[in-house]
C-alpha cells in the first residue's frame, strides 16, 4: 500500500468514490480523515509503532496552539524542538546511538509531516491567520494519505481552500478522464519504465565488479551513470502522478512536483523543475530569510551578489542532507549546494563581463542552452552517486575504471546528453506543433485514450507477468 | 495566493465531453488494446517457434524399472523456442554418446558420464556439449588420450542413475563422472515423470480434472464457494486472479517473449527467481523442510551409487553444476541475506565424500566468469553451448588437478583463469 501498486490505486479510487457521495464539507473531511487512519493501519498493524509519530504530531499541535494564542516568542523554540525531535526520530548518525529509541516504530512519511508542521508553525507565528487550525483539520492536513508517503508538500492554505470549501471544485467527465489517464501514466512509469531502467542500472553495477574488458566496463559505467536520473524521475514522478490524480478525484488539488526537469538548461533552473514543492519550501523558509538577514548585515553593493551564492549553497546543502542520515548524504548536500552556488557565480561573472544584455543574448542561444542542458544532466547524474550508493559501492564503482576512464565517461555523458536532450526538445516541439483548433493533436482526448490504453496494457501485462510487489518509491525512505 | 495551483481551468480537455465520445473513446481504447495484443502475439510467434518433432518420440518414459531411457538406434530432433534445431542420435545402447557402446580403444582413458539433461546436452548439438568438448580439454591438460562416453539422459534423477548404473559399469569406465544439478536433488526419487502422453506421434495433454461435462455454472459457483471456505478473502481473490488472468496469459507467446527479454537481465531474473519459494529453496542458507527431505533422498541414492562404483573398483567423481540464478549470484559475488549459492555444493560434498566418492567443485570457477547467466536459455533454464564450453574447461581443470588417480596434469602447466573465460 505504500507504493504505486494496484491495491493503492484501488484504495484511492474507492475513497474518491466515497468522498463524492456528498459535497458536504463534513462528509468529505470525515472520509479523508478516516481513510487516512485506515491507510496508516494498513501499513502497520501494531498500535505501539505509531506512538512516536503521535507524540511528534501532538507536540506540533501543542506548539501551534501556543502560537495561535499569541505566544509568538515561542516560535524559535517550537521550530528548534520539532526539528530536534525529527532528527532524533530519524536517527541521524551524528547523534549518539544510545540516545535512540530501541524498538521498531513508524517513520514513513515523517519527513513530509515535518515540513507540513514547520510550515504551520512558521506561518502561524509570522502573521495572523484568520482561521484557527483545529485538531481534525491538523490531522487531515498532516496525515492526508495521498501526500503522506512521498509528498508533494502542500501549503495549508491551498489544502484548506479545496478541502473545506463550501462549494468544492467541479469534477466533470473530462476531468475524471484526465485523472484516470494520469493514474495509468503513473502506474506505467513506476511499474514498467522505472523497473526497466533500474534493471539496466543494477546490471551495469554488477558488471563493473566483474573481470570484463575495459571497453565493456566503460560502457557499463556509462549506463550506470545515465540510468539513475531517469529511474528516479520515472519512479518519483510516476508516484506523484498517481497521488495528484487520486486527490483531484477527491476534489483536492495538489501542487505539481515536476516540470520536465531534464529540459533545464542550468542547475538553478533544474531545481525549479525537480521536486518543486521541496525546493519551494526551502526557498521560502531558508533561502529568503537567510538572504534578507545577510543583506541587512552586509551593506556593500559589491558583496551583495555573493550573498545570493551563499544562500543558495546553504539552502541546497540542506536539501541534500534532508535526503538521508549518513555521511554520503552530506556529500550529496555539498554537491547540490556547490552546483547551484557555482551556477550562480557563473551567472554573476558572466553578467559582469558581458553586461545584462550580453548575458541574456548568450543565454538565449540554442547552442548555449543545449550544452547547459547536457551539463546540468551530467552534474545531477554525478551527484546521484552519493544519493543511491554506499561508500563501499562508490569506491568500487569509481575504482573500477580509474580516473581517466571516468573523465572520459563524464565527457561522453555531457556530449551525449547535449545532443539527445536537444533532439528530444526539437522532436517534442515539432510534434506539439501539429494542432487543431482544440490544441495539439497529440494531447487531445483521442490521442490520450490511445496512449493511455497502450501504457495501461503494458503496465498490466508486466505486473501480471512478474507477479512481484510494486517497486518501492525511492522518496518514501526520506 | 500561491504558485502551486495547476492551471486546470484552461485545459482544452476540460471542455464538455461530446455524446459521440462516450461511444468513440471506449471503442478507441478497445481497438488500441486489440491491435497491440494481436501484433505482439504475432511477432512473438514469428520470433519464437518450436519444431513439431520432439525428443519424446525417442524416449521410453513409462517404465519404472529403467526410468526414462532412449530407444536404441533412434534419431530425433527438436527445436525449443529459444534454441536451434538440435539432432539427437542414440546408439544401439540408447545413449547419446557419439560413439557405439562396447570396449574402449586401447590406451584410452574412458570416462563414463552420467546425469540428467545438462549431462545429455539437451538443446545443444552433441559436439558442442561438455561431453563432446571434455576429451579435447582433458587430453590437452594431461597428455593422455581421453574419451567421454555419455550416458546422460533427460530426467536422469539420482534414482534413475541408480537404476541404470549397471549400464554405466558395462562400459568399463576408468572413471565415472556424475554431474548433479539442483533440479536432480529436488526430484531425487522421480523415475517416470508425468509428461504429455504420445499418441500417433502427437503430444496430447492429459484431461484436466476440472473439465466436468455438465453444470458449468454450478461448477463455477461450487468452486468459488469452496475457495472462499478454504481460504481467506484476499487469498481467494489472489487465486481467482491467478487462474483467470495470470495463468491464461502465461500460455501466450507474448508472455514468453517478455520473459525471454526480461530474464536476460541478471538483476531482474535473480529478483524474480529468488521470490519463488520452492524453486529457489536450494539457494537458501536455511533450506526448508521439504528441500531437506529431498536432500536426504539424494544422499540415499548417492550412497547406493557410490557403493556400486566402489565394488566395481572404479572412481566415482561427483560434481554439482550450477543452476542459472546460482551461477549469476556466484559471479556477482554478493547476494541477499538468507541465501548462499555455495550451500548446496557443501551439502552434497559431505555425504558423497563419506561414501568414498570424490567431489569436485566447479562453483567457485564461476566467480571469474562475467555474467554466466547469459549462457543459459533465459526461460527454459538449460545451459547453451557457451556454458558447455565453460563447464568443459572447469571440469578439465579440476579433474586434471590430481584428484583422480591416473588422470593428472602434474607435468603440465597449471591453467590460468584465462583458460576458463
Amino acid at each position: 500500500m505504500d507504493s504505486a501498486s494496484f491495491q493503492f490505486v484501488l484504495f484511492g479510487l474507492f475513497v474518491a468514490l466515497l468522498s463524492n457521495l456528498s459535497r458536504a464539507r463534513v462528509w468529505r473531511s470525515g472520509v479523508l480523515l478516516l481513510s487516512s487512519f485506515i491507510f496508516l493501519a494498513l501499513l502497520a498493524h501494531q498500535p505501539i509503532v505509531f506512538v512516536p509519530l503521535a507524540v511528534f504530531l501532538l507536540l506540533g499541535f501543542g506548539c501551534l496552539k501556543l502560537l495561535e494564542r499569541g505566544w509568538s516568542s515561542s516560535l524559535t523554540w517550537s521550530v528548534l524542538s520539532i526539528t530536534l525531535i525529527y532528527v532524533w526520530l530519524k536517527k541521524y548518525t551524528f547523534l549518539p546511538e544510545s540516545s535512540f529509541l530501541h524498538f521498531p516504530y513508524f517513520t514513513l512519511g515523517l519527513s513530509y509531516i515535518f515540513f507540513r508542521v514547520l510550515h504551520l508553525l512558521i506561518e502561524s507565528g509570522g502573521e495572523e491567520r484568520n482561521q484557527k487550525v483545529g485538531l481534525g483539520e491538523y490531522l487531515m492536513y498532516t496525515l492526508n494519505f495521498t501526500t503522506l508517503v512521498s509528498g508533494p508538500i502542500q501549503r495549508y492554505d491551498t489544502f484548506a481552500e479545496d478541502q473545506f470549501a463550501a462549494d468544492p471544485i467541479p469534477l466533470d467527465a473530462g476531468t475524471i478522464g484526465l485523472q484516470l489517464e494520469r493514474i495509468i501514466r503513473g502506474l506505467f512509469k513506476v511499474n514498467v519504465l522505472a523497473m526497466l531502467i533500474d534493471m539496466v542500472r543494477v546490471d551495469a553495477l554488477a558488471q563493473l565488479s566483474q573481470p570484463l574488458p575495459a571497453s565493456l566496463k566503460l560502457f557499463a559505467a556509462f549506463r550506470l551513470a545515465v540510468a539513475y536520473p531517469f529511474f528516479l524521475y520515472a519512479n518519483f514522478s510516476g508516484y506523484i502522478d498517481i497521488v495528484i490524480a487520486l486527490a483531484r478525484l477527491m476534489r483536492l488539488r495538489l501542487p505539481e512536483n515536476f516540470d520536465r526537469p531534464f529540459s533545464a538548461s542550468s542547475f538553478l533552473d533544474f531545481w525549479n523543475r525537480w521536486h518543486i514543492t521541496l525546493s519551494t519550501w526551502l526557498k521560502t523558509y531558508v533561502y529568503n530569510p537567510l538572504l534578507i538577514a545577510m543583506m541587512r548585515r552586509v551593506t556593500s553593493l559589491e558583496a551583495q551578489p555573493f550573498l545570493g551564492v551563499i544562500s543558495f549553497f546553504v539552502t541546497f546543502f540542506l536539501i541534500g542532507i534532508w535526503h538521508g542520515r549518513t555521511s554520503e548524504f552530506a556529500v550529496f548536500g555539498v554537491l547540490q549546494g556547490g552546483g547551484v552556488a557555482i551556477n550562480k557565480l557563473w551567472q554573476v561573472w558572466l553578467g559582469k563581463r558581458l553586461g545584462r544584455k550580453g548575458y541574456k543574448a548568450l543565454a538565449s542561444k540554442p547552442i548555449y542552452v543545449a550544452f547547459g542542458r547536457g551539463l546540468t544532466f551530467s552534474w545531477f547524474a554525478f551527484t546521484l552517486f552519493w544519493f543511491w550508493a554506499s561508500w563501499s559501492q562508490i569506491h568500487t564503482t569509481f575504482g573500477s575504471i580509474g580516473a581517466g576512464g571516468w573523465a572520459a565517461i563524464w565527457l561522453a555523458i555531457w556530449l551525449t546528453a547535449t545532443v539527445i536532450l536537444a533532439a528530444w526538445e526539437q522532436i517534442r516541439a515539432a510534434l506539439l506543433s501539429i494542432r487543431t483548433a482544440d490544441g495539439p493533436v497529440l494531447t487531445n482526448r483521442y490521442a490520450r485514450v490511445i496512449y493511455a490504453s497502450a501504457l495501461g496494457l503494458a503496465a498490466f501485462v508486466v505486473m501480471a507477468l512478474l507477479s512481484q510487489p510494486a517497486p518501492d518509491i525511492v522518496y518514501k525512505a526520506f | 495566493m500561491s504558485p502551486e495551483k495547476p492551471s486546470e481551468q484552461n485545459h482544452p480537455l476540460n471542455k464538455k465531453v461530446r455524446k459521440a465520445d462516450w461511444v468513440l473513446l471506449p471503442l478507441l481504447a478497445i481497438l488500441t488494446v486489440g491491435v497491440i495484443v494481436c501484433s505482439i502475439e504475432l511477432t512473438a510467434r514469428h520470433l519464437f517457434q518450436e519444431s513439431k518433432t520432439t525428443t519424446l518420440n525417442c524416449l521410453v518414459f513409462n517404465d519404472p524399472s529403467t526410468a526414462v531411457k532412449a530407444r536404441p538406434n533412434s534419431v530425433c530432433s527438436q527445436k525449443l523456442f529459444e534454441s536451434t534445431l538440435t539432432d539427437y542420435h542414440f546408439n544401439s545402447c540408447g545413449h547419446r554418446a557419439g560413439m557405439e557402446c562396447g570396449p574402449k580403444p586401447t590406451g584410452t582413458y574412458r570416462i563414463v558420464l552420467t546425469g540428467s539433461s545438462f549431462a545429455e546436452g539437451l538443446w545443444v548439438p552433441r559436439e558442442q556439449t561438455f561431453a563432446g568438448l571434455l576429451p579435447g580439454d582433458l587430453s590437452r591438460l594431461t597428455g593422455r588420450k581421453v574419451e567421454v562416453y555419455n550416458e546422460g539422459m533427460q530426467w536422469g534423477t539420482p534414482h534413475s542413475v541408480d537404476l541404470r548404473f549397471d549400464e554405466v559399469l558395462a562400459e568399463k569406465p576408468d572413471m565415472i563422472l556424475w554431474t548433479v544439478t539442483p533440479w536432480d536433488v529436488d526430484n531425487a526419487s522421480i523415475t517416470t515423470p508425468y509428461v504429455a502422453t504420445i499418441a500417433n506421434g502427437q503430444t496430447t495433454q492429459a484431461p484436466a480434472a476440472s473439465d466436468a461435462p455438465a453444470g458449468k455454472v454450478a461448477g463455477i459457483v461450487r468452486r468459488i464457494t469452496v475457495a472462499f471456505q478454504r481460504k481467506s478473502i484476499p487469498q481467494a481473490f489472489e487465486d481467482a486472479w491467478s487462474r483467470a488472468v495470470v495463468m491464461p496469459f502465461n500460455e501466450t507467446r507474448t508472455s514468453f517473449l517478455l520473459q525471454h527479454f526480461l530474464y536476460k537481465s541478471q538483476s531482474q531474473y535473480l529478483k524474480h527467481y529468488l521470490m519463488q519459494d520452492e524453486s529457489g529453496a536450494f539457494l537458501k542458507a536455511q533450506p526448508n523442510e521439504n528441500f531437506q527431505g529431498n536432500l536426504k533422498e539424494f544422499d540415499t541414492y548417492a550412497a547406493d551409487i557410490a557403493a556400486k562404483a566402489k565394488a566395481a573398483g572404479v572412481p566415482l567423481v561427483v560434481v554439482l553444476l550450477p543452476q542459472r540464478a546460482q551461477a549469476a549470484m556466484i559471479s556477482m559475488g554478493e547476494w541477499p541475506s538468507g541465501f548462499d549459492p555455495y550451500k548446496l555444493g557443501e551439502e552434497i560434498r559431505q555425504p558423497v565424500e563419506s561414501d568414498g566418492a570424490i567431489y569436485i567443485d566447479v562453483l567457485h570457477g564461476f566467480r571469474t566468469i562475467p555474467n554466466p547467466e547469459q549462457y543459459y536459455f533465459p526461460v527454459d533454464g538449460h545451459i547453451d553451448a557457451g556454458a558447455h564450453a565453460i563447464l568443459s574447461r572447469l571440469l578439465a581443470q579440476r579433474l586434471a588437478s590430481g584428484v583422480v588417480p591416473g588422470l593428472s596434469s602434474a607435468a603440465q602447466t597449471k591453467p590460468t583463469l584465462k583458460d576458463v573465460k
